[in-house]
């Protein structure tokens, strides 16, 4: 992009401790101020105020619950409602929206209380959100997955301790994070001996369900108040192949999602390769997700991404480093939090899990339904 | 859910196997649609299906989803493909040996049960 640009002025997170009787609201108001106290500015500043949706509690519209927790009117408004994708998602509509002129100054937020707010069983309410025709035979969220993963073990001859592999080396990464869930380092014969979820995935290999708040402050370039540190948007893509799996058999035939698409779409925009990228926060629902991923992205070749990740590629001193907070393998729940991470580490404000070099450049990636709804954005320091 | 859901849902609960096929193309599809993910047509039926397909994906669920499956796990999911191209999620039967299964095995369709459901089961025929 030349020109006006969409830059990030700030990230925010609510504390992951939790509480009974926060509301989704309470985290996303808490992300919020944290937000817009690191971006430098004032709420009477946000001018536009994009959410995602919260699956423990009912809001018609959290973008006006939100807003008017914050005591401002916008000119702007939107909710988001793209599973998990919808982290990534929201900064994508609150960047389109700055360029298009619908607001200035946006702020895009993601809370849900998972851990602490009804109903108790998450698990159940997302498998019900599958097509009735896969719901009626008992599959968790985690089976359409590991439909997925065992092809893709077929096809490039991948062993358990491939896919395990991710789960420890997020693990790796949340031991230093503070406000990551679990930190305990796991072996990869951890994983395989945890109890199985859904063939050939592990309880290990599953994201974690927590309370989670995350929000940045997105403007435009040129109405950025003089904030050296701020983050430039170099490109962002999004695409949509299926909501049931049994309507996308590349699925099952090549492995190829729909991030190959919002990737490659992503990296036109920016005028970038793979190999320009110095830091990768990758959606990673299972392990499976985070290889498929990889190959979709470029950042290794078809069937290489185990390899690759027990090589050291993703690690915090590796060429690529990822997930740098622990991801939702280890860290919490809620694809914004790869959005926040991403910014943190670009700005130097990540704390004791701060990489030692600053990434100039970052690949941030959300994936929604299974392997369906898939959003890419490229982030750079200048 | 779907007119065209609704319409094989019952279909299933009277017994008969058949799934939604594209008049103009010749595929049939799951979950069925006003439209055909194949050809983009509106012309849709449901076609009698004669229970072949090929394992495609598997796995062994060991936690329920919800309630109502509390009772049955473990149990094995298949993902199958028809002759006419559609995939199927199915329950299948005799899964003893479901870590040697092979992608391309044939499966044997059958309508049966599943909680309180009447639709299509599978056996894997290795
Ligand atoms: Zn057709």
């Amino acid at each position: 992009m030349s020109g006006v640009t969409a830059v990030l002025l700030g990230a925010g997170e609510a504390s992951r401790k939790p509480t009974p009787g926060r509301t989704a609201v309470d985290l996303a108001v808490e992300a919020s101020l944290d937000a817009i106290a690191d971006a430098g500015i004032e709420i009477g500043d946000i001018d536009g105020v994009v959410t995602g949706y919260s699956l423990a509690e009912q809001h018609l519209d959290f973008s006006a619950d939100l807003a008017e927790s914050l005591g401002i009117r916008p000119q702007w408004s939107q909710t988001n409602s793209r599973s998990g994708a919808t982290g990534a998602s929201i900064v994508v509509s609150a960047i389109l929206a700055v360029l298009g002129g619908a607001c200035t100054t946006a702020l895009a937020t993601w809370a849900d209380n998972r851990a602490s707010g009804p109903p108790a069983d998450i698990a159940g309410v997302l498998a019900s959100q599958l097509s009735g025709f896969e719901a009626a035979n008992g599959p968790l969220i985690a089976t359409q997955y590991a439909l997925i993963a065992r092809s893709y073990m077929a096809r490039w001859n991948a062993g358990p301790e491939d896919l395990a592999g991710v789960a420890v080396q997020f693990r790796r990464h949340a031991a230093l994070n503070e406000n990551a869930k679990y930190r305990t380092p796991i072996t990869v014969e951890d994983v395989l001996s945890s109890p199985m979820a859904s063939s050939p995935l592990h309880l290990l290999e599953c994201a974690l369900v927590t309370d989670y708040g995350g929000a940045v402050v997105v403007t435009r370039s040129d109405a950025m108040p003089r904030t050296p540190d701020a983050i430039h948007v170099l490109g962002f893509g999004e695409a949509l192949s299926h909501q049931s799996i049994l309507r996308n058999q590349e699925l099952f035939d090549t492995g190829v999602t729909a991030a190959a698409r919002s990737s490659q779409l992503a990296y036109e925009m920016a005028g970038m390769t793979a190999r320009d990228l110095t830091m990768a926060q990758i959606y990673d629902c299972f392990t499976i997700t985070v290889l498929m991923l990889m190959e979709d992205f470029g950042l290794c070749g078809r069937g290489e991404a185990g390899a690759a990740v027990r090589n050291g590629l993703l690690d915090r001193d590796g060429r690529l480093p990822s997930n740098t907070n622990g991801g939702m393998l280890s860290c919490a729940s809620g694809g914004i939090l790869h959005v926040t991470e991403a910014v943190r580490q670009m700005r130097g404000t990540a704390g004791a899990h701060q990489l030692a070099t600053l990434p100039e450049t970052a690949l941030v990636h959300g994936n929604g339904g299974i392997l369906g709804a898939q959003t890419t954005m490229l982030f750079g320091r200048r | 859910m779907n007119e065209a859901a609704a319409q094989l849902w019952a279909e299933w609960s009277a017994g008969r196997l058949c799934l939604q096929q594209c008049t103009a193309c010749g595929r049939s599809q799951q979950p069925p649609g006003p439209v055909c993910s194949w050809c983009h047509s509106t012309s849709l039926t449901l076609a009698d299906i004669d229970g072949s397909a090929e394992l495609v994906s598997w796995s062994t669920v060991h936690r329920a989803p919800t309630k109502a499956f509390a009772d049955q796990v473990p149990y094995t999911l298949a993902l199958v493909r028809v002759p006419d191209g559609a995939l199927l999620e199915v329950r299948v039967a005799g899964d003893e040996g479901a870590e040697s299964w092979k992608a391309g095995m044939p499966v044997v369709l059958a309508l049966g049960t599943v909680v309180d459901r009447a639709l299509p089961t599978g056996r894997v025929a290795g």
